[in-house]
């Protein structure tokens, strides 16, 4: 794999291609980082492209090409950010809805499932997705956003905490009520660990 | 047992986000603490719930730097074979002016006769480069000349306009690259015309110093420019 440094390098000497590759390198990263955050298909392209746009008007600012990675992490963050700003992030509210809505109705299905010998066997992947999806979309935004973050970016505290610019200890406290929250939501679909990583 | 770790303090050792040293600390410590047990059981449990969401790659091309650069970039990407085109012109009219200039070289031969040893000497002559640069020139100009006039159009941004004075172009480019290959062709073979009574002059010349050694010459000749395609020598 060619190092972003080296793709930065051959943009600015004015081979185009450095930065198609570069693109090319990130669209997936930076779409599933999307995503998962706004959780809307469309929007997540959008925001994708719009931090490639960005990212290509002003690659030559960039001072330290080391600090590639973080610095077109940000600008996708910052994009994410305006976009549930400006739109309070219909996407999530309507998920959110949907689940009050579905609540009732699975309550029952919920019983059911739970009284049968091992309900969770018949959880696959998708279904799984699907109830990680609904219980992220009810946590609060900020601490949804250093989940992400840490389990699927994989970032350090330190580095959440440029990002979000906020001290470390509030990005682990973030951290912790989200998780310690998913875990709640988590127990209400019947799904615990031991069960699932059986199977899977 | 008084336990003093933090969330913080699981978090950072679930994370690896530690020194070795703390990190066997640690793992000593929770062989001991049934709360750090449990803490960090429910992280890892809920970290691996999360792990099985994959999302699937997004289902379009991102628009990438080509599609964002100059005019001149985006009418070559609108006619795929644009570079092509012009490439192909300049291939093609440069094959000719070599091959023609291949014939004239031979066609140019230098004949020189050693009275000494009663020698011919042979060699070619590169003749007619400052023209064949001069016409590259010419044509090279006029195509440049071509495509400015199109690039100013499509500033006006008449883009139905586009296709048809491509059409047209090319068939006109190709009309004035065929005139203007016609028109070298009569000119060398103007020149061509001028060298051969050079050669028969030249030749008159061997034969009255060496009457003998003539027939063999003219015979050599004469394979020789039968070779290069050219019918008769008079004597
Ligand atoms: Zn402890």
């Amino acid at each position: 794999m060619v190092r972003d440094s080296e793709l930065i390098q051959d943009f600015l000497e004015g081979d185009i291609n450095g930065f198609n590759c570069l693109a090319r390198k990130w669209q997936v990263r930076l779409y599933s980082f999307a995503y998962r955050y706004l959780m809307d298909e469309e929007e997540a392209k959008e925001i994708v492209q719009s931090a490639l746009i960005k990212t290509y008007k002003n690659l030559r600012k960039l001072k330290n090409p080391e600090k590639f990675s973080s610095w077109i992490f940000q600008i996708t963050v910052n994009l994410c950010k305006d976009y549930i700003k400006n739109t309070k992030n219909n996407r999530l509210t309507a998920l959110n809805e949907e689940i009050i809505q579905s609540e009732s109705a699975n309550n029952d299905h919920m019983h059911s499932m739970e009284t049968r010998a091992n309900p969770v066997k018949k959880l696959d992947q998708q279904n799984l997705a699907e109830i990680i999806k609904k219980t992220l979309a009810q946590l609060p935004e900020e601490q949804r956003v250093v989940i992400i973050m840490k389990e699927y970016e994989g970032f350090k505290f330190s580095e959440i905490a440029e990002f979000l610019s906020c001290p470390v200890n509030t990005v682990k406290s973030r951290m912790y009520y989200g998780l310690t929250q998913m875990q709640k939501i988590l127990k209400k679909y019947n799904i615990n660990g031991d069960v699932i990583f059986n199977e899977m | 047992m008084k336990c003093d770790k933090t969330k913080e303090d699981v978090f950072d050792y679930f994370y690896n986000e530690i020194s070795e040293k703390e990190k066997a600390e640690f793992k000593k410590h929770v062989t001991k603490c049934g709360s750090c047990r449990r803490a960090l059981k429910e992280i890892e449990t809920t970290s691996r719930v999360l792990q099985t969401w994959k999302v699937p790659e997004p289902d379009v091309h991102f628009v990438f730097a080509q599609e964002k650069v100059t005019w001149t970039e985006r009418i070559k990407g609108l006619i795929p074979s644009f570079e092509l085109l012009r490439r192909h012109a300049a291939v093609t009219f440069a094959g000719s002016i070599a091959a023609v200039f291949l014939l004239f070289s031979i066609a140019n031969f230098k004949a020189s006769y050693n009275a000494d040893t009663g020698t011919i000497m042979i060699s070619t002559s590169v003749f007619g480069v400052p023209e064949d640069q001069f016409y590259l020139e010419l044509v090279d100009k006029y195509v440049n000349e071509q495509m400015n006039a199109l690039f100013n159009a499509f500033e006006q941004r008449n883009f139905e306009m586009m296709d048809a004075m491509f059409a047209e172009n090319e068939n006109y480019q190709r009309e004035q690259i065929y005139d203007l290959m016609t028109s070298l062709d009569r000119d060398w073979q103007l020149q061509r015309q001028v060298d051969l009574e050079h050669v028969g002059s030249s030749l008159q010349t061997i034969y009255d110093i060496n009457g003998e050694q003539l027939d063999n010459t003219i015979k050599f000749f004469a394979d020789l420019f039968q070779y290069a395609g050219i019918r008769e020598i008079e004597r």
